[in-house]
């Protein structure tokens, strides 16, 4: 009879001696290149950082001024609200004081 | 009898002061990058360095302040602490946003990639993560109580992640830069300026942005809950 340990203690030896492979087979990509050729022509792909430096600045810039449109959204929507709050508030009350 | 304050009529005058200060230091500051000298290996897009660090400073103290509030809210239940919670949590999250996009910049051409999964990196796009589900969280309709109780369980979790994303670039290893921190190397003196600078002007716009946004938090809770009286009270059939 077989103890009850030995099936998860046998599971985990399968898995240990097949780790080793399984790293070889995750490493093992598939994508990498095999071979370098030559462009024709001039190939310049590096950006200059002049114009990386004032692209981050101006993100910067556009991501602060759009978060400030919103606040500003924001309370001029706060704004609208109360007002409409208040007109309600008023007619109703108008109309109270006719009944009475 | 006098009409109680619905909501405060103006901003307090300190804040306004404080927000004139920093539109004021802005150039300055942009000077101060200007005149540093370029870095000796990386050229002229090191300096995005002055304003990639102090916006990560930034970070940190809208996310501790969205702790702080979360905190507050899970103990004591009051808007205000609900209110600095979804400040610092969205200003925090705006910083964070110019972090990821700044640093990735100056990564292209110091490292010849946009992006790689260096442990600072993957930190801080994970608490990118945490906190812009609290703020998608609070921005879905009227927030309940459930949600405002599990959007304070996201800011303090997110804050938990700060010590980490600070102390990864000396536990792991990892290619961002430790140039001002414990194992760094130190700055020239003359770059030295522009960055205190820098964290003093985003500190500053910090504090404003988080007061301002606690302030229209408080001004949308003060009237939804004006609404929803009157509209209890059969005063407004249509207010809510």
């Amino acid at each position: 009879m077989t103890s009850p340990k030995a099936g998860p203690l046998a599971l985990l030896a399968t898995l240990s001696a097949s780790l080793p492979t399984a790293i070889v087979v995750a490493q093992d990509t598939g994508d990498r290149a095999t071979s370098f050729q030559a462009v024709s022509g001039s190939a310049h792909e590096d950006i200059p950082g002049g114009t990386l430096l004032v692209a981050a600045y101006a993100i910067v810039l556009c991501v602060l001024v759009v978060y400030l449109v919103y606040l500003t959204a924001m309370q001029q929507s706060a704004a609208r609200e109360l007002t409409r709050l208040e007109g309600v508030l008023a007619k109703k009350t108008d109309k109270s004081d006719k009944e009475k | 009898m006098a009409k109680p304050a619905l909501v405060p009529e103006r901003p307090p005058l300190v804040l306004l002061a404080l927000g004139a200060l920093t539109a004021l230091l802005f150039p300055v500051h942009l000077y101060l990058i200007a005149s540093a000298p370029i870095e000796q290996q990386m050229g002229v897009v090191q300096k995005i360095f002055y304003f990639h660090v102090p916006s990560a400073y930034a970070m940190y103290v809208g996310f501790t302040l969205a702790m702080i509030g979360s905190v507050g809210y899970l103990w004591k239940r009051e808007a205000r602490f609900d209110a600095l919670a979804v400040a610092g949590a969205e200003v925090g999250l705006l910083f964070c946003v110019i972090v990821l996009i700044t640093g990735p910049l100056w990564a292209r051409n110091a490292w010849g990639t946009f992006w790689t999964w260096d442990p600072r990196l993957t930190t801080t796009l994970l608490a990118a993560m945490i906190f812009a589900s609290f703020v998608a969280l609070r921005s879905i309709g009227a927030a309940g109580e459930a949600e405002k109780r599990f959007a304070s369980a996201l800011g303090i979790v997110g804050f938990f992640l700060l010590p980490v994303i600070h102390y990864s670039v000396q536990a792991w290893r990892g290619q961002h830069p430790t140039v001002i921190t414990g194992r760094g190397g130190g700055l020239h003196p003359d770059m030295v300026p522009p960055l205190l600078f820098g964290f003093l002007v985003f500190t500053l716009l910090s504090i404003v942005l988080v007061w301002a946004r606690a302030r229209a938090e408080m001004v949308r809770h003060r009237l939804a809950v004006i609404a929803e009286t009157a509209a209890s009270e059969g005063l407004t059939e249509d207010a809510s």
